[in-house]
């Protein structure tokens, strides 16, 4: 079992060095970006496109957690300045005995069950409505642009005595990553909707 | 070499890269019955309580784990042991051409070397930072040429003094030969004197022309080594070579030893000194007629002219007395001569002329058969 591990970590550091050589050429992409411009806060809505290769499916039917976070950090112009970072979690789980896929999102904190393992991978890679920043915090006079950022987390896999494993290793490493244009902050506190 | 050590390193690795392409291949086949998922579920659906339901469950999770694992895992080690296997085989390379250099650069370094050695480039000196028997090699051959050096060097002390040596002979057989009649002239007129000869006043004439004549002699004799330490500089001019060769010949027509020309046509302009070329072959064509008149028969000189690549090469050649052997190599050496009343300048002076235009003289001949001169000037 040691020796599997050490294979796996070994193709860890493989993963991780081509990672580095082939940075931002990720097959997992951020689609339709969309800015929401609530009463109190800027959101943020998105999917995660190409976020289940098939291998990852088949580890996801296992029952085996599947965990996926979307970060959203808020840049601020000029300095390209981070002033705000959301990381919204989603776990993608199994349960043999009732037979369904289950969705926990965190925050909101959520759970969302499924029949099919399809709906759930569509409704773990949805994002809606993700508070990004307090319109508060915005300055008027200021830049801001939004990067989304796609990560997935480390499992436990009772196969293997329960080590975790980087499931990062299922996307070769690559975080997809995605930009929003740059918003005036008056048109973020005072704008009715601005979306991309 | 470097192919050699590619080919041993890919034939020591391909076992071992063979062996484990066969077992992670039937690792990658170990699949569990699809009828244990089976079970393992209808064992979760029935459980009877909520505990085993999920002991069943989990069961059934590391099931499924380990068969998507598996896969995994294989193509994972597959891959892995391809980068190592590659990285391995990199590195081993990379030592091996840098082991492999270590030995071949100081071997590249003796064979130019030993070439430059045999070039007669006797300065040459190989660096002895190599250690073990490549560095005792080393330090072998250095020791090698400069003992052939010093050898050389105290060949050349020996050959200086012999020359030396000689020339002191053939000056004093020289001054000798005319001392001779003059201290027995004189002898003779000092006991003509004594007696009251008659003929005092006709001895005392013949005296004086003796010791004149003998005079002259000595005179021709330092006129010659003169000429040959004070050699001027050659004028160096486009001349005709055909035309100057034919200025020579036409100046001897011996009867014993008629003169064959053949003269290559559409021959470039050479420059020389013309009145020194004229000189060297003046030598050799009274030489070569000399060398024939000493067999007591008839025979013919060859003079002939022909281009050769980026020389024009003269070559006067003979059927006399030949050369023998052990004097071959002395032959353009200064004051060396085997000829009865010879000073042994002729050649000496011709070498040094020829070397002054940038050519070559070289001598062929087998005692008793002939004699063959080859000139070489460049175009």
């Amino acid at each position: 079992m040691n020796f599997i591990l050490a294979l796996l970590a070994a193709a860890k550091s493989i993963g991780m060095a081509a990672g580095i050589v082939t940075a931002g050429k990720s097959d997992v992409i951020i689609v339709q970006p969309r800015i929401i411009i609530a009463p109190r806060e800027i959101r943020l809505s998105c999917v995660l496109s190409n976020a289940w290769p098939a291998d990852l499916k088949k580890l996801a039917r296992t029952g085996t957690d599947i965990i996926l976070y979307l970060i959203i950090e808020t840049r601020r112009n000029p300095g390209n300045t981070v002033v705000g970072r959301v990381t919204v979690e989603r776990r993608l789980q199994y349960d043999a005995v009732a037979r369904s896929y289950i969705v926990i999102s965190n925050p909101p904190a959520d759970t969302a069950d499924f029949g099919a393992l399809d709906s759930a991978l569509i409704a773990s890679v949805t994002f809606d409505n993700v508070p990004a920043m307090p319109k508060a915090s915005l300055d008027a006079g200021a830049e801001y642009s939004f990067v989304i950022y796609g990560v997935l987390g480390t499992t436990k896999v009772e196969a293997l005595d329960n080590s975790g494993i980087d499931l990062m290793y299922f996307w070769n490493y690559r975080r997809p990553m995605a930009e929003t244009e740059r918003f005036r902050g008056s048109v973020l506190k005072e704008g009715k909707a601005a979306s991309r | 070499m470097f192919a050699l050590l590619i080919f041993i390193v890919l034939l020591a690795a391909a076992p071992l890269a063979i062996y484990f392409v066969k077992t992670a291949g039937a690792f990658a086949r170990l699949g569990a019955d699809p009828s244990v998922e089976r079970t393992l579920q209808a064992a979760v659906d029935r459980a009877p309580s909520s505990g085993e339901q999920q002991a069943a469950a989990l069961s059934l999770k590391r099931f499924r784990q380990i068969e998507v694992l598996r896969e995994t895992i294989v193509r994972q080690a597959v891959l892995v042991s391809a980068v190592y296997f590659t990285a391995v085989l990199l590195v081993a390379l990379t030592i091996g051409y840098l082991f492999i250099s270590r030995i071949t650069r100081p071997l590249k370094e003796l064979t130019r070397a030993t070439q430059q050695l045999a070039a007669d480039d006797l300065d040459v000196k190989l660096p002895e930072k190599a250690g073990g028997e490549i560095g005792a090699l080393m330090h072998s051959f250095n020791a090698m040429a400069h003992n052939l050096s010093a050898a050389r060097q105290e060949k050349m002390l020996a050959e200086r003094k012999a020359t030396w040596q000689r020339v002191a002979r053939v000056i004093a057989h020289e001054i000798k030969n005319p001392l001779t009649p003059i201290k027995l002239s004189t002898e003779r007129m000092y006991e003509k004197f004594l007696s009251q000869s008659k003929d005092f006043p006709a001895v005392i004439k013949s005296t004086v022309d003796t010791v004149l004549n003998e005079i002259n002699t000595l005179q021709r004799l330092v006129d010659t080594f003169h000429k040959y330490a004070k050699f001027p500089d050659p004028v160096l001019r486009p001349e005709p070579v055909n035309e100057v060769i034919e200025s020579v010949c036409s100046l001897f027509s011996f009867s014993h030893a008629p003169i064959i020309r053949n003269f290559a046509p559409d021959l470039p302009l050479i420059k020389m000194d013309k009145g020194q070329v004229r000189e060297v072959l003046s030598n050799l064509i009274k030489n070569a007629a000399e060398a024939i008149a000493e067999t007591g028969r008839s025979g013919e000189i060859a003079v002939s002219s022909v281009r050769d690549g980026a020389m024009v090469r003269i070559r006067v050649a003979d059927n006399g007395c030949g050369i023998a052997p052990e004097n071959l190599e002395k032959l353009f050496q200064p004051y060396f001569t085997t000829k009865k009343g010879g000073n042994g300048i002729g050649l000496a002076l011709a070498e040094r002329i020829i070397s002054l235009h940038g050519g070559g003289i070289s001598c062929q001949s087998r005692a008793g058969e002939g004699t063959t001169f080859d000139i070489s000037l460049p175009c």
